[in-house]
C-alpha cells in the first residue's frame, strides 16, 4: 500500500509592491525584471534629486541617474542583501557623481547658470500656485547655488542628511566616514548655508557678526 | 552651562534630535536666556525645514532597461539575420561615413569583449555640445551605443530569446538616434563633432562583437539540429543521444543517431562553442548508450574536459559497481579515451583520486536531474568486465 503523498506546500513569493527592497534586489539578480522596475519606481526620484543637487546639472544628472540603475541591473549581486539597499544604492550614485565631477571639473565649471541649467517641478497644487511656484523655484536656486558652493564632503553630507532624511550612520556608510565626521561636517554645511541665507531670514539682525 | 558658540556648534545635532538628555537641557536652558540664540535657532529651524520640503525632483525617464525590454513583447518574429546585418551596416553609414566595406574589414577583426568595448565609447558625460537637442542627441547616441555593447557580451551568453530581442531593439535605438543625429548639422555638433570618427570606430567593434556573438549562438543551433537529422552509419558506434540545451533557450537539441564525418564534424564546432564554464546549463545532458564513438580529440573529450561527468549505471574498476538507479557520481575529469580499440574502455579520474575503466558506459554532463524511468529502462546492462582489458 503505498502512502499517498501530500502536496508540497510552496509559499506564493510576496507582490512586488510589498517586498522589502532588499527582497527585491534578490529577485533582480535572479532576473526579474519586475523587481528591477518596482525598484526603479521607488527610487528614481530620490537619486535623481541627490544626483541632480550633487553635481548641479539637470541633464548629468538623469544621465547618471539613468546608469546607476544599470549598474544595478547589470551587477544585481554586487549587493550584499544583509546590508541596506537604499545605502548601497546611493552609494553608487555617489561615486558617479563624484567620477562624473572629477573629470568634469578641469574643463567647466558647475553652474546653474542664470537662467536655471536645472528644472524644478512643482510637487503639489500648493507648488503650483505662481507665487509660491515662484518662491519654490527661487529657494531652489539658491539652495543649488549654495550647495554649488561647498565642497564636495560637505555637499554629499548636506544632500544625503538634510535633504534625503537618512541617518548619520546611513551616511557614514555612503561616503566611509564615521558618523561623528558626518555629524561635524553637517554643521559646518549648515553653518555655512545659514549665512548664506542671512538676508532672507527675518531674525538676520540677531545674527551675530 | 554653555557659551553661544557652544550653542551655536550644538545647533545642527539639536535640530535633527541627535543630542542625548543632557546635552538637549543644556542646549535648551541656553536658548531660554539667550535671545539671541533662540532667534538664530528659530531662523535655522526655519531654514532647514523649508530646505528638507523641498520636492524631490520627478523623474519621468522610463526604466532604462526592464521599459526596453518589455517594448521587446512584440507579435512579429525578430528581424532576420540579414535584416540585422543590414541595419547595422547602415547605421555605420550614417554614423561616421564608413562604408559596408570597412563594416565587414571590422568584422572580420577579432572580437573584443563587449563590456570593454562598452566602456572603451566616449562617456557621455564627457560630451559637451553648444546645443541642447544636439547634445542630448549625442548622448543617446553613445549611451545607446554603450548599451548595446553590453548587450553583446550578455546577450550572446545567454542567448534567450528576451535577450536577443533586446539586442535588436538596442540596435534599432542605436540606429535612429545616429539617423537623428545625422541630420543636425555639423556646427550645431560641435566638439562631438570631431569625435565621430573614434565613436564610429568603436561602434564598428561593438557590432562587430554582436553580430560574432550572433552567429555563433545561430551557427551552434543549426549545427546541432542538422547533426539531430543526420543519420549515417558507424559499426563501432552504437547509439549516441545527445541531449544538449541551450543555455536558457529552453530548446532542447536532440541527436538521436549514429554519428560520423561530416555530422561529427559539425557536431564538434557545435559543442566547442557551447563549452563555457560561465553559461549554466550550456549542455545539461551528454548520454552515450553502448560503445562510445570516442579518440583522443574527439567531441566527447572536447565536451567532457571542464564538465563533471556523472556516471550512470555500473562501473567497474573500483571494485564498487553502481546500480543503475542511484544517483549520479560525479567525477571530475575524463581523462582519456581509448575507444578505437577493442575492448572500448574509458579512464575516468574520480574525485577521490582513482581510477575508473568502463566499458559500455552512460554519461551525463552536468545532470541538472535524475534519469526518468523511461531513460533508466533503457539503459543497457554492463557486460561483466573482461580481465586484461580493465573492465
Amino acid at each position: 500500500m503505498s502512502a499517498q503523498r501530500r502536496p508540497e506546500f510552496q509559499a506564493e513569493p510576496a507582490p512586488l509592491a510589498e517586498a522589502s527592497d532588499e527582497v527585491l534586489m534578490v529577485r533582480v539578480a535572479e532576473g526579474d525584471s519586475g523587481a528591477y522596475e518596482t525598484l526603479y519606481q521607488r527610487y528614481k526620484s530620490r537619486i535623481l534629486t541627490f544626483v541632480m543637487r550633487y553635481v548641479g546639472d539637470r541633464d548629468w544628472a538623469e544621465d547618471l541617474c539613468q546608469e546607476t540603475f544599470l549598474r544595478l541591473y547589470r551587477n544585481p549581486r554586487a549587493f550584499d542583501p544583509r546590508n541596506r539597499f537604499s545605502t548601497w544604492l546611493f552609494t553608487v550614485a555617489r561615486n558617479l557623481a563624484i567620477d562624473f565631477l572629477r573629470r568634469k571639473r578641469p574643463a567647466t565649471s558647475i553652474d546653474a547658470g542664470e537662467d536655471g541649467d536645472y528644472r524644478i517641478e512643482p510637487a503639489g497644487p500648493e507648488a503650483e500656485r505662481p507665487v509660491d511656484r515662484t518662491l519654490m523655484r527661487e529657494l531652489e536656486r539658491r539652495v543649488q547655488d549654495n550647495l554649488n558652493a561647498l565642497s564636495d564632503k560637505l555637499r554629499e553630507v548636506f544632500i544625503l542628511c538634510a535633504m534625503q532624511g537618512l541617518s548619520y550612520e546611513e551616511v557614514a556608510q555612503i561616503v566611509g566616514c564615521p558618523a561623528k565626521t558626518v555629524s561635524s561636517r553637517l554643521a559646518r554645511a549648515r553653518e555655512r548655508f545659514a549665512q548664506s541665507f542671512d538676508p532672507y531670514l527675518a531674525g538676520k539682525e540677531r545674527r551675530k557678526p | 552651562m554653555i557659551t553661544c558658540t557652544d550653542a551655536m556648534r550644538m545647533q545642527s545635532e539639536a535640530f535633527d534630535d541627535r543630542l542625548d538628555q543632557a546635552a538637549r537641557m543644556r542646549f535648551d536652558t541656553h536658548l531660554a536666556t539667550c535671545s539671541e540664540c533662540a532667534g538664530r535657532y528659530a531662523d535655522y529651524e526655519l531654514l532647514f525645514a523649508a530646505v528638507q520640503a523641498l520636492p524631490a525632483i520627478e523623474n519621468e525617464a522610463p526604466c532604462p532597461y526592464p521599459e526596453t525590454a518589455r517594448a521587446f513583447v512584440r507579435p512579429e518574429a525578430p528581424p532576420s539575420m540579414l535584416r540585422r546585418l543590414a541595419a547595422a551596416a547602415a547605421m555605420i553609414l550614417v554614423l561616421g561615413g564608413i562604408g559596408f566595406t570597412a563594416f565587414e574589414a571590422g568584422r572580420r577583426r577579432a572580437p573584443a569583449r563587449g563590456t570593454e568595448l562598452a566602456e572603451a565609447v566616449v562617456n557621455p558625460v564627457d560630451v559637451v555640445l553648444p546645443d541642447y537637442e544636439a547634445q542630448q542627441q549625442a548622448r543617446q547616441v553613445v549611451n545607446r551605443a554603450r548599451q548595446l555593447g553590453f548587450f553583446a557580451e550578455t546577450g550572446p551568453r545567454y542567448a534567450d530569446v528576451g535577450t536577443l530581442r533586446m539586442v535588436d531593439l538596442s540596435r534599432d535605438n542605436l540606429q535612429n538616434s545616429s539617423k537623428a543625429l545625422a541630420g543636425i548639422p555639423s556646427e550645431r555638433l560641435g566638439t562631438f563633432h570631431s569625435q565621430f570618427s573614434e565613436i564610429a570606430g568603436q561602434l564598428d567593434d561593438i557590432c562587430a562583437e554582436v553580430d560574432h556573438g550572433l552567429r555563433s549562438r545561430d551557427a551552434t543551433i543549426d549545427k546541432l539540429r542538422f547533426a539531430s537529422q543526420v543519420v549515417v552509419r558507424r559499426d563501432l558506434a552504437g547509439k549516441i543521444l545527445l541531449l544538449g540545451n541551450l543555455s536558457r533557450s529552453a530548446q532542447d537539441v536532440e541527436v538521436d543517431a549514429p554519428i560520423d564525418g561530416d555530422a561529427m564534424q559539425l557536431l564538434t564546432a557545435g559543442l566547442a562553442r557551447l563549452e563555457r564554464r560561465d553559461a549554466p546549463g550550456a549542455l545539461r545532458i551528454f548520454r552515450a548508450v553502448g560503445q562510445v564513438p570516442a579518440v583522443r580529440g574527439s567531441p566527447l573529450s572536447e565536451l567532457v574536459h571542464d564538465l563533471e561527468v556523472c556516471v550512470l549505471g555500473r562501473v567497474s574498476g573500483t571494485g564498487q559497481p553502481l546500480p543503475v538507479t542511484a544517483p549520479p557520481t560525479t567525477l571530475k575529469a575524463v581523462r582519456s579515451y581509448y575507444l578505437d580499440q577493442p575492448g572500448v574502455w574509458i579512464e575516468i579520474n574520480d574525485q577521490r583520486g582513482g581510477s575508473l575503466r568502463i566499458g559500455e558506459i552512460e554519461l551525463r554532463v552536468r545532470p541538472l536531474r535524475l534519469p526518468t524511468q523511461d531513460e533508466t529502462e533503457r539503459l543497457r546492462p554492463i557486460p561483466a568486465p573482461r580481465p586484461g582489458k580493465g573492465i
